[in-house]
């Protein structure tokens, strides 16, 4: 909940209202994918780079959703609802022998809380006094940390499938890293994520060990 | 609605479609190096771009302060000691307080 109330003010202080927010939240439910887009759509990055982001930052759902399909609904639109409600904390709270009824209400609480915090974070943000954050304060800077924490942990989740041994797999990232950063310096920061994806997904699988 | 939010709004329904709802309904079938790249290689190559990315970003604002709160956070994210919202914390609070007296 107070991460969901973390990305309502967010949202709020990049000028999002508070019906966007729960658009936002109630479409677009993703958690740390919406933290991503936040920064990302305010920088100026298109559909294409934001898709490419959040879903590779939730690429992690597609195999819950496989794995957790013969708990969902028959119906086709509550099957589709109850797939688009999947949260971590949601696949980590139901069970296998779970039916249909429990694992939507257990998807539906969390994914309500989620929404609704953001929402009333938004309401948080607008009501506080606006000489409590200065203009020159980067409010954005959370969010940023947020991004490097998840991406960092993700790398360091899926480094063993790159290669067995750690160190040589570190090496390869750190020279990945420094083809991104030369890419960003060549090409800005909007216009070097497609080719700053495509050169390192063809460096890293070049070769499996 | 505005720009920004709109193509996240776009971005994000889409991407919940593609990870959460066409994998209840259909079942892909790819090669062993597809569901590799796929699965673990291309999400890779994403998340080093990301944090290239945030750090490009953060330093350009504030070099001193950034670099050294990002720094931080990377650290932990690697240790996976405090969580993300104790990370986030501890390196929101050393950027501000470094960013009222360094450039």
């Amino acid at each position: 909940m107070p991460v969901g109330m973390l990305f309502g003010i967010l949202a709020a202080r990049s000028d999002w209202s508070w019906w966007e927010v729960l658009l936002v939240g109630l479409l677009g439910f993703t958690g740390s994918g919406q933290f991503a887009a936040l920064p990302l759509s305010e920088g100026g990055a298109g559909f294409l780079t934001l898709l490419l982001v959040t879903a590779s930052i939730n690429s992690r759902y597609v195999p819950m959703a496989l794995t957790t399909v013969d708990r969902l609904p028959e119906r086709a639109l509550d099957r589709a609802c109850c797939a688009h409600m999947l949260g971590d904390e949601a696949y980590a709270s139901e069970r296998d022998d779970d039916g249909p009824g429990v694992v939507l209400r257990v998807r539906l609480m969390i994914f309500l809380a989620w929404v609704l915090t953001g929402v009333l974070g938004a309401w948080l943000s607008q009501a506080l006094p606006a000489a409590w954050l200065g203009d020159d304060l980067n409010l954005a800077f959370p969010a940023s940390a947020v991004l490097l924490y998840l991406a960092v942990s993700q790398l360091r989740s899926r480094i063993g499938s790159l290669q067995h041994d750690r160190q040589v797999a570190l090496m390869r990232i750190a020279f990945v890293a420094a083809g991104a950063g030369g890419l960003i310096l060549l090409l800005g920061p909007v216009y070097f994520w497609v080719p700053g994806v495509l050169l390192a997904t063809w460096l890293l699988g070049r070769s499996r060990p | 609605m505005n720009d920004a939010a709109l193509a996240a709004l776009a971005a994000l329904s889409t991407t919940s479609v593609l990870v959460r709802i066409v994998p209840a309904f259909v079942r892909l079938s790819l090669s062993e190096r597809g569901l590799h790249l796929v699965g673990q290689v291309m999400p890779m190559a994403v998340f080093i771009n990301l944090a290239v990315y945030v750090v490009y970003s953060e330093i350009g604002r504030s070099p001193l302060a950034g670099g050294l709160a990002l720094m931080i956070v990377a650290v932990l994210a690697l240790k996976g000691r405090i969580g993300l919202m104790g990370s986030t914390l501890l390196a929101a609070a050393i950027y501000y307080l470094l960013g009222s007296y360094l450039p």
